[in-house]
């Protein structure tokens, strides 16, 4: 019964959000959160279940999403064919097709060579969606109106709650689908391969037909999450199969943590709400958003999934609260010196101009404000510096169960 | 027809010997540390940038040899603090490291510098036409591009064929351990490699900035084409690097020169479709719209048919 | 018909010539190891035999198809395994998730997408159970990379013994253990290749005497000698090309 509170608490998170955050806004942020939790957890099961690194995720997405609006602009032509509920499935599948055929030479080889040929790929159809106008719509892109499908009991899907409804089934049932591989002989072979493809070949596995399954599936809820995403946005643009879009799968796989099944959820949902509310404050928030991905690869290879994780080991021994003090006594000074940071970067940006930061007027272009800040920020990191030794210490006893 | 194949093989020269100062960075990195960086490229325009600011206050030559040092040194902290800490957790995480950075480096500019095309302008001593053939002018600041690459490359030659630091580079590629019992600093060594590599970078962004344009986005265009030239010509492989550059700058340069498509084709051999045809975009394509995706086409074919590239030794 | 035969095997890695013109037979049900000074072509022997390289010319023949062009899996398929001199593990999996993915081809479950791993009683059972012949039960969880060198080598040692092969071979499986863990790991092996076909490699002539019925010896990548332990003991070859070494010596007293 233990394993099923999860899913439980996801279905009930699914199901009451809509009600938490009824705007517009609230519900596309959602709809967007599902979408890439989906797109997110397939990636996943290339990066931290197959050790396939790739950096063209998007175009399982992308060309399952352009094929979700041609069957939606064509039912807006021929008339309902089949139920707009269906359309992931066709998107899915869209997905799994495109994966087939270009699995069946990338995936020989995992590593750098797997990471080429993805990048490659990526940026071939990224530069051929711009050329063949019929298919990608060009600049454009191509729309269509998800409400044209068959009335399905009720639903017409003209609005954005009742699609939110269809992508959480969506997403509910291919979280438990995608879960559910990671039990199977295929998923522990796909881990196997990932740690030692010469080993796995001696114990009888052809080691591409190992890749090439996970990448299969993998590109089919690549695609159902391009669907999704083509029916939540009534529009596709070459944009959506971008190697930026690629990029930033990987960034909410990897912050999230690679090494966790739930990580890819985690990563989905934090990047998507930075996405929709950190963009509402600094002009700045990719550059923050880099900066700590490239913190997240340096300090935690697991992500924050690998950081919660590390907490289980003290609470076990109910050492938890030992470690409060200590993580107070490193916070003050972290924030200080981080907050400094931003101001200094935030003025930086904003050469000469006065900037309003965590409502204190910083007043550009003053020498003395700059020196203000830098000395904030060294005396802050200093300190900073001087209580970490405390906190390892801390630590140490509360997993090692050791009392001081 | 003649005179613009003329050019266009000029330019594709200069665009390709452009290329090689970036490959060669980027594959002698991979040799050394065999982890491909995606933020070569950033590098690159870090240089360019660079130099327009320094520019600003003294002039496009002391820009041209302060930018490289500049981003050099930026390169060889990059690897000292970076890429040897994410070491341990193998090369994916390395790759993954250098992904990330090229992402801050690109917001970075953006934020810093600001989302326009830079007003960065060739030396007023370069600026003339240096000959002019078919009524067409060929810049004295291309010329002047074509040398420096040119000198680079036979300097880069001599360096890692002559010299004692260039051959126990070369030893470390393929013997790290071996040159590392001999009491070499590999790690200094790597850092040295990969600083040097930025500065080349860097320098190719300098001289590029003013012909190719001084944007934020010039990093993106350029990372994933030297990828291509790296894979090609045989990862860690300074000859094929240099090949393959050539190769991508004519291939593209010409297509672009070559006014020659489907339709021309279609037409030679008598086939008519209708204007309406569902695959009408496939009928219609011509060279110039297809040459930014040559250099992909190519990379897949690549990676499927000889994975080793033309001179590779090693195989992923 | 021979379970496993080689004919005219030879193998050049550039000029070096490493293997050279070697004919050797396993029967069915026999323990046969193969013996010879460092450098004297023994691992690439089996490399050869398991897949991982192809003949420069000679063939091989297992259960009378030739297999020397074959992969690596192919052979597996076909009844062979093979250990490594350095542990070959699934590093980031557990001990347990180790055998498991071993015993998930020979128990029918290859590729499936449709059946569950934590349902899957049988293969669970016969996991535990081989978890616990090979002394590592109480490391159950442990991934394997985490492991002890010695453990290591038993997780290794139950990869290859894992598949219910017709032919295994094991390369130096006691290489680094103590006395003590040797013992307990030729008894292991002993036990579980008991009516099936070993080969082996040993530099340990105590694990080769104990466990061998037939002994042939590799020197500079030639066959020299191919017979019962007490033959090769006594054939002036032999200890010729060992040049009267300790090695020998140590075999006899065992």
């Amino acid at each position: 019964m233990r394993h099923l509170l999860p899913w439980g608490i996801f279905a009930l998170s699914l199901l009451l959000l809509p009600w938490l955050f009824p705007s517009v806004l609230g519900i596309s942020i959602l709809n967007e959160m599902a979408i890439a939790i989906v797109f997110a957890l397939s990636y996943n099961m290339l990066l931290g279940q197959g050790g396939m690194l790739s950096f063209g995720h998007a175009v399982y997405f992308g060309l399952g999403g352009f094929l979700a609006a041609h069957a939606m602009l064509g039912m807006e032509q021929d008339g309902p064919v089949f139920s707009v509920t269906l359309i992931p499935l066709v998107a899915g599948i869209g997905g799994l097709l495109a994966a087939l055929l270009i699995g069946s030479f990338s995936t020989r080889r995992a590593g750098t060579s797997f990471a080429m040929i993805s990048l490659g790929l990526g940026e071939l159809l990224a530069a051929l969606s711009l050329i063949l106008v019929g298919f990608f719509g060009g600049e454009a892109g191509i729309s269509g109106d998800r409400s044209l499908g068959p009335d399905f009991f009720g639903f017409d899907f003209a609005q954005d709650r009742q699609v939110y409804a269809l992508a959480a089934v969506w997403t509910f049932a291919s979280t438990l689908l995608m879960y559910l591989f990671t039990l199977t002989p295929a998923g522990r072979m796909a881990n196997a391969v990932r740690d030692n493809p010469e080993r796995a070949a001696f114990l009888g596995y052809r080691v591409q037909r190992v890749r090439l399954l996970s990448f299969v599936v993998s590109g089919f809820f690549a695609g159902a999450a391009g669907g999704l995403f083509a029916l939540h946005n009534e529009i596709l643009s070459a944009q959506s199969l971008s190697t930026a879009n690629s990029g930033n799968v990987l960034l909410m796989a990897y912050i999230g943590g690679i090494g966790f099944f739930i990580g890819p959820i985690i990563g989905a949902v934090l990047l998507t709400l930075i996405n929709s509310v950190l963009s509402h404050y600094t002009d700045l928030w990719l550059l923050y958003l880099g900066i700590s991905f490239v913190l997240t690869v340096m300090f935690l290879p697991q992500g924050l999934t690998g950081l919660l994780m590390m907490h289980v080991a003290p609470w076990r021994r109910g050492l938890l609260h030992t470690l409060l003090r200590p993580y107070l006594r490193t916070a003050v000074p972290a924030l200080l010196c981080v907050s400094g940071l931003l101001a200094l970067l935030e003025t930086l940006h904003h050469q000469g101009e006065a900037v309003i930061f965590l409502g204190i007027s910083l007043p550009g272009g003053q020498a003395s404000n700059w020196l203000a800040i830098v000395l904030i920020i060294t005396l802050a990191a200093l300190d900073w510096h001087r209580s970490l030794p405390a906190l390892r210490a801390a630590w140490q006893r509360a997993t090692r169960g050791e009392t001081p | 027809m003649i005179d613009a194949l003329i050019f266009a093989t000029l330019n594709g020269l200069l665009t390709g010997l452009l290329l090689f100062l970036l490959a060669s960075g980027l594959t002698l990195i991979f040799s050394m540390m065999g982890v491909l960086n995606f933020a070569h490229a950033s590098f690159h325009m870090l240089g360019a940038y660079c130099a327009w600011s320094i520019g600003q206050f003294t002039g496009f030559w002391p820009a041209l040899l302060l930018a490289p040092l500049l981003v050099g040194g930026l390169g060889a902290l990059v690897e000292r603090y970076g890429l040897r800490h994410v070491h341990r957790a193998g090369h994916v995480a390395e790759l993954v490291f250098t992904f990330g950075l090229a992402f801050v480096i690109e917001q970075a500019v953006q934020s810093f510098w600001g989302p326009d095309t830079k007003n960065y302008q060739p030396p007023a001593l370069l600026d003339f036409p240096l000959f002019t053939l078919f009524g067409q002018d060929f810049p004295a600041y291309k010329a002047f591009m074509l040398l420096i690459s040119l000198g680079i490359f036979i300097g880069l030659y001599a360096v890692l064929t002559r010299t004692r630091t260039g051959l126990i580079i070369q030893a470390a590629t393929t013997h790290p351990q071996t040159v590392a019992s001999l009491g070499h600093n590999l790690p200094l060594l790597h850092t040295l490699v990969f600083g040097a590599g930025s500065a080349l970078a860097a320098l190719a962004g300098v001289l590029a900035g003013p012909v190719l344009g001084t944007f934020p986005g010039m990093a993106a265009t350029l990372g994933s084409i030297v990828f291509v030239i790296v894979v090609i010509g045989g990862l860690g492989s300074l000859t094929g690097a240099l090949l393959a550059s050539l190769l991508i700058g004519l291939l593209q340069s010409w297509a672009i020169a070559v006014d020659l498509g489907m339709p021309d084709l279609l037409h030679w051999l008598g086939v008519e479709f209708p204007v309406d045809h569902p695959l009408r975009d496939i009928w219609r394509l011509n060279l110039p719209q297809l040459a930014p995706v040559l250099p992909y086409l190519l990379l897949v074919l690549m990676l499927i048919f000889r994975p080793s590239g033309l001179f590779g030794r090693r195989e992923g | 018909m021979s379970l496993l035969q080689l004919q005219c095997v030879s193998k050049h890695f550039g000029r070096t010539r490493v293997l050279e013109d070697i004919s050797l037979t396993v029967e069915a049900g026999e323990r046969h190891a193969i013996i010879g000074p460092n450098g004297a072509g023994k691992s690439t022997l089996f490399d050869l035999i398991s897949g991982r390289l192809s003949p420069d010319s000679g063939s091989i023949h297992f259960r009378g198809q030739a297999i020397q062009a074959r992969p690596p899996h192919e052979l597996a398929q076909l009844g062979l395994a093979r250990s490594f001199q350095l542990s070959s593990l699934f590093p980031r999996l557990s001990a347990f998730e180790n055998l498991r993915c071993a015993l998930l081809r020979p128990m029918g479950f290859g590729l499936s997408l449709t059946r569950l791993l934590p349902r899957a009683h049988a293969l669970t059972a016969r996991t535990e159970a081989l978890l616990e012949e090979i002394g590592l039960a109480e490391r159950r969880n442990t991934l394997a990379a985490e492991l002890s060198y010695a453990e290591q080598r038993a997780l290794e040692l139950g990869l290859t013994l894992a598949s219910g092969a017709e032919l295994i071979l094991l390369d130096e499986p006691v290489a680094g253990m103590s006395r003590s863990e040797a013992a307990q790991a030729i008894q292991l092996i002993r036990r579980v290749t008991q009516g099936r076909t070993l080969l082996l490699v040993e530099h340990d002539m105590g694990a080769v005497f104990e466990l061998a019925e037939r002994i042939s010896v590799l020197a500079d990548g030639r066959l020299i000698a191919s017979g019962s332990p007490a033959q090769i003991r006594t054939n002036p070859l032999v200890q010729q090309a060992y040049l009267g070494s300790a090695i020998m010596q140590e075999g006899v007293d065992a």
